[in-house]
């Protein structure tokens, strides 16, 4: 049953990302999209390895304790974890911004997209080096 | 003919790579990617290891259309025969995606047109799985390959993982996501 539930967040999380892939060339034009569309690859990431790694129950409400909750559940264990929770919760702190703020002041999109892609490179790694099940097949 | 020959063909080779290169970075998630990769024995012009090292695994060979030999409209019997000798080799290749690239080194060459005998060739003996054709004429300011058969995905293996994890390991990519 977890292996069906990680890859259904992986493959969530993948389809997201291939999204950021199609658009980032674009960013001048679709600059809320493509971050939106990192951020919620990212947010897909980390609950494909809640649920591997334990968590019982994801909601959709509280992203930023959901970031405190994968770090919990990656405390000493060999996967560089602060490069990761820290990564996704910066995403995770302007994600209302980027959907609701009025204006996109002081927004570095390049850098958003740059942050989601390189949490996904380092979730993929940490997926396979946790041995999550279902990790590598999905 | 002449003019080519004068040009390294060394380096109509390495733009090669690089373009097959640049097509599989925007074709692959966050791929990992290796030139002129020794694996398990085989000697692959670009290697491409998606998902940060952890996914699928994509091989591939350059076919250089040498210049001098006579074609017809697109069809080539001596491109023919070096490509279906290249799919017979490569399709025994231990990876999930496998492409050819015909590479020409000639202006304005029309482009290389496969004939069904090679497209039947290139399927695995059991329909799970697909060499794909590139081409690349790397004359072209702005070379990017063309598609001229869609690679698909061969069957996985404990072997292919195992491979793929020793790779990643004991080589430095290319080109990858980095910090």
């Amino acid at each position: 049953m977890i292996t069906v539930q990680v890859q259904h967040y992986l493959s969530r999380a993948r389809d997201f990302l291939q999204g950021v892939d199609l658009l980032k060339d674009d960013l001048d034009e679709y600059k809320y999209s493509t971050a939106l569309l990192g951020i919620h690859a990212a947010i897909s990431y980390c609950d494909a390895m809640r649920i591997g790694l334990g968590s019982e129950k994801l909601s959709s409400e509280d992203h930023l304790s959901a970031a405190a909750d994968l770090k919990s559940h990656l405390g000493g264990r060999n996967c560089d974890a602060d490069k990761g929770t820290n990564r996704l919760q910066r995403l995770l702190r302007i994600k209302s911004k980027i959907a609701y703020g009025p204006y996109a002041s002081g927004l570095d999109f390049g850098r958003i997209v740059q942050d989601a892609v390189r949490f996904a490179a380092w979730a993929e790694l940490a997926g396979k080096t946790l041995k999550i099940e279902g990790w590598r097949d999905g | 003919m002449g003019e080519v020959q004068e040009l390294d063909i060394q380096h109509f080779l390495g733009r090669a790579k690089n373009a097959v290169q640049s097509f599989l970075i925007r074709k692959l998630l966050i791929p990992k990617i290796y030139l002129d990769a020794a694996w398990n024995g085989w000697n692959l012009d670009v290697l491409a290891i998606d998902r940060a090292g952890v996914g699928d695994v994509h091989g591939v060979q350059l076919v250089l259309w040498e210049p001098g030999h006579s074609d017809n409209n697109g069809h080539s019997s001596f491109l023919e025969k070096a490509v279906s000798a290249a799919v017979e080799e490569l399709i025994g290749f231990p990876g999930h995606f496998k492409y050819l690239t015909v590479v020409c080194i000639e202006p304005d060459k029309q482009q290389w047109i496969p004939s069904r005998a090679i497209k039947n060739q290139s399927l695995a003996a059991d329909g799970v799985g697909r060499v794909g054709l590139l081409y690349l004429n790397v004359t072209e300011d702005d070379a990017q390959p063309d598609v001229l058969l869609k690679a698909e995905r061969f069957r996985s293996s404990k072997e292919i993982i195992e491979l793929s994890d020793r790779y990643v390991a004991e080589h430095t990519a290319n080109w990858e996501v980095r910090e």
